[in-house]
């Protein structure tokens, strides 16, 4: 509209940049240089190499599960494969993918420079939280080629405990160690940001993005080691027989829920924080305004954070527990709305009247927006206690979780990914393929997860490999959109590849953001910045941003 | 290989950073004092999610305490290592903590 909007969007010209000719990713060079490095730069890009491997590993897993699931006989799979199958699925995703993706890919490369610092405060823990990560993927890989596990990615006792004579064990142990590679993360995070911002970084001038991280820093701090802890106690309880959830002996199979679950579901926000991080900044950019309601948002975060951590329960509310705890933890799901709500509410808000452009990044945070809030709505469908009795253990159930993970991080990811791209390589990506890739992931992740709500509300149950001949309509759907998802997913991975050679150059700062990050060279120094940078503006100032750019011009003209 | 590390290594902190001047600061720190401030912040955080850690065993171990407390207290008469450890294992890390008093003072 014809809004008095100072900052109209101007994207510079990029025909005339050039490569920096000293950055961080030619500042050394040989194998060693990457493998021993205490660069946080590096360290991303080594985790994003890692991650992306460990994706596609459990995407082929997800793709043999909807090839079986195509017709209603189990034809294709045994039913102990096929709980293989989802088990390993999950498990990768979840661990391997999804808790890592944003924060030790994106986080890691841009929190010291958001906050105008030249490394996080510990680079040797930031390495050897990768080599942590690369042990547990290992260990993964070792556990699944010797037959693999079929537990389901919950581990739940007794039949974890008693019942498999799979290798529970090995992969207890990896997710273990998985588990103290992302404790690391979170503890580099939260010291670094406490510690190491530039002078005039003020807490509420940080970016939103760092906010985030930090919000889910202090998830990864606090829960994983109940976590770890929990597998160890199944790890002993398979070798020792020691009770402590074998009713036999006393002890209460539903306790390894309650400590499951007291990770796990801040666990679920320990993985769309770092992804609302990310659609944060880019909204704000492809919008030219700054994020409405900054304050509210930083403690949005937050607020999740905390809300996240008294929730566990609903995922017990059909085991037993009591009908009046069942209560107070279905409240307190539902209060998990608000803040989530405040988030997508102050963006919309961002959008009004903001100068829009729809870049990819811009594309796919769209895309987040509206999928996100189908699956955070389904989800409070799942905490109101009597639609649980219906919904719980259906295909609604993994239709809601693929909305948020997959809809909502995937997603935010791939707006990260690309956002960030230029500052990581200094290259562009194509434009025009990766919008046609960001609609076919939507389009594609619509006909897979679609179905599975209208599937689990007629009572599909999840994690069987046959089904009745009546649902078959709505798995062939769902079949064929994860084909598309998978083409969505694999064009990305050429492209940047291509990219990295023959994209166009960026330049120091190819969408006018207004972060630190954006005001260095890209790709950046070793140590970021030359000198250390003075933060004497809002987050999020475009005015000031434009008047620096105005100002650069009459030196250089 | 290792040298062409260590030179480009050497090149960096005398290159960006003559003014430190002590061998124990580290090249991303501003100061001296934030790389202190920064290093035990980190070490009490980890201290946090080691009471996490052991709280989970700690949780269950009050919940069957509760539950069985007649089989703990039969149990707990057998057992008498308690009495020689702890004070064994308090004075040790006593003395450790004096030992790194001293040192960090002189």
């Amino acid at each position: 509209m014809s809004a008095p909007s100072p900052t109209i969007l101007k994207l510079p010209d990029q025909s005339t940049a050039t490569l920096p000719k000293k950055n961080f990713i030619n500042a050394e060079h040989g194998l060693l240089s990457w493998l021993l490095t205490g660069d946080h730069k590096r360290i991303a890009i080594l985790y994003l190499i890692s991650i992306t491997f460990f994706f596609f590993i459990g995407g082929a897993f997800a793709g043999l599960i909807r090839l079986e699931l195509l017709t209603p006989q189990g034809d294709l799979v045994s039913s102990d494969t096929y709980n293989k199958l989802f088990t390993m699925h999950g498990i990768i995703m979840v661990f391997l993918f999804l808790v890592p993706s944003v924060p030790a890919t994106l986080g890691n490369f841009l929190i010291p420079m958001m906050i105008g610092a030249r490394d996080l405060a510990f680079p040797k823990i930031n390495l050897l939280s990768w080599y942590l990560y690369i042990a547990a993927g290992t260990l993964m890989l070792t556990a699944m080629a010797l037959g693999g596990v079929d537990t389901g990615w919950t581990f739940t006792t007794p039949l974890s405990t008693h019942y498999l004579n799979t290798h529970v064990l090995t992969t207890a142990v990896a997710v273990f160690i998985a588990g103290f590679s992302s404790i690391f993360t979170g503890l580099n995070f939260i010291v670094t940001i406490h510690r190491m911002r530039c002078p005039g970084m003020t807490w509420f001038r940080m970016p939103l993005f760092v906010w985030a991280h930090y919000a889910a820093s202090i998830l990864m701090v606090l829960g994983t080691p109940v976590l770890a802890i929990t597998l160890v106690l199944v790890a002993l309880e398979r070798v020792f027989g020691i009770g402590v959830f074998d009713p036999s002996k006393g002890g209460d199979p539903l306790l390894f829920q309650h400590l499951f679950w007291f990770y796990s579901h801040p666990a679920v926000y320990i993985m769309i924080l770092p992804g609302m991080a990310v659609i944060s900044e880019v909204v704000s950019t492809f919008s030219r305004k700054r994020v409405f309601g900054y304050t509210a948002v930083a403690f949005s975060s937050v607020a999740i954070a905390l809300f996240g951590f008294f929730v566990w329960e609903h995922h017990m509310f059909i085991m037993g527990v009591s009908n009046y705890s069942a209560l107070v933890f279905s409240l307190l799901t539902m209060l998990v709305a608000v803040p989530s709500a405040i988030k997508i509410f102050n963006w919309c808000f961002t959008l009004q009247q903001g100068s829009i452009t729809f870049e990819t990044p811009m594309l796919y945070a769209f895309g987040f927006m509206g999928l996100f809030t189908i699956g955070g709505l389904t989800g409070v469908f799942l905490g109101s206690l009597g639609m649980d009795i219906q919904l719980t253990e259906t295909y609604f159930i993994v239709a809601h979780f693929h909305f948020v993970m997959v809809g909502g991080m995937l997603m935010a990811f791939l707006s990260g990914i690309h956002f960030w791209w230029p500052k990581m390589t200094g290259r562009m990506y194509p434009e025009s393929l990766s919008k046609l890739a960001a609609v076919v992931t939507f389009i594609g992740f619509n006909l897979t997860f679609m179905p599975q709500f209208i599937l689990g509300y007629l009572g599909m149950p999840r994690r069987y490999h046959a089904y009745p001949q009546e649902f078959q309509v709505l798995n062939v759907l769902s079949t064929a959109g994860a084909t598309v998802l998978g083409v969505g997913y694999l064009l990305p991975v050429l492209y940047l590849a291509w990219s990295l050679k023959y994209g166009a150059i960026a330049g120091d700062n190819p969408w006018q953001a207004t972060g630190l990050e954006w005001q260095t060279q890209s790709p950046p120094l070793t140590e970021n910045f030359t000198e250390i940078p003075i933060m004497d503006h809002e987050a999020y100032d475009y005015e000031w941003l434009e008047h620096k750019t105005q100002h650069e011009v009459t030196h250089v003209g | 290989m290792d040298s062409a590390i260590a030179n480009t290594q050497v090149d960096h902190d005398t290159a960006e950073h003559e003014h430190v001047v002590l061998p124990q600061h580290r090249h991303h720190f501003a100061t001296e004092e934030q790389q202190r401030e920064a290093g035990s912040f980190g070490m009490w955080l980890f201290l946090l999610t080691e009471i996490m850690f052991f709280g989970g065993m700690f949780f269950a171990y009050l919940l069957f305490r509760n539950w069985y407390y007649e089989a703990f207290v039969a149990a707990s008469n057998t057992l008498n290592i308690g009495l020689r450890s702890t004070p064994a294992r308090l004075t040790s890390s006593h003395g450790l903590l004096i030992a790194r008093n001293r040192f960090s003072r002189s």
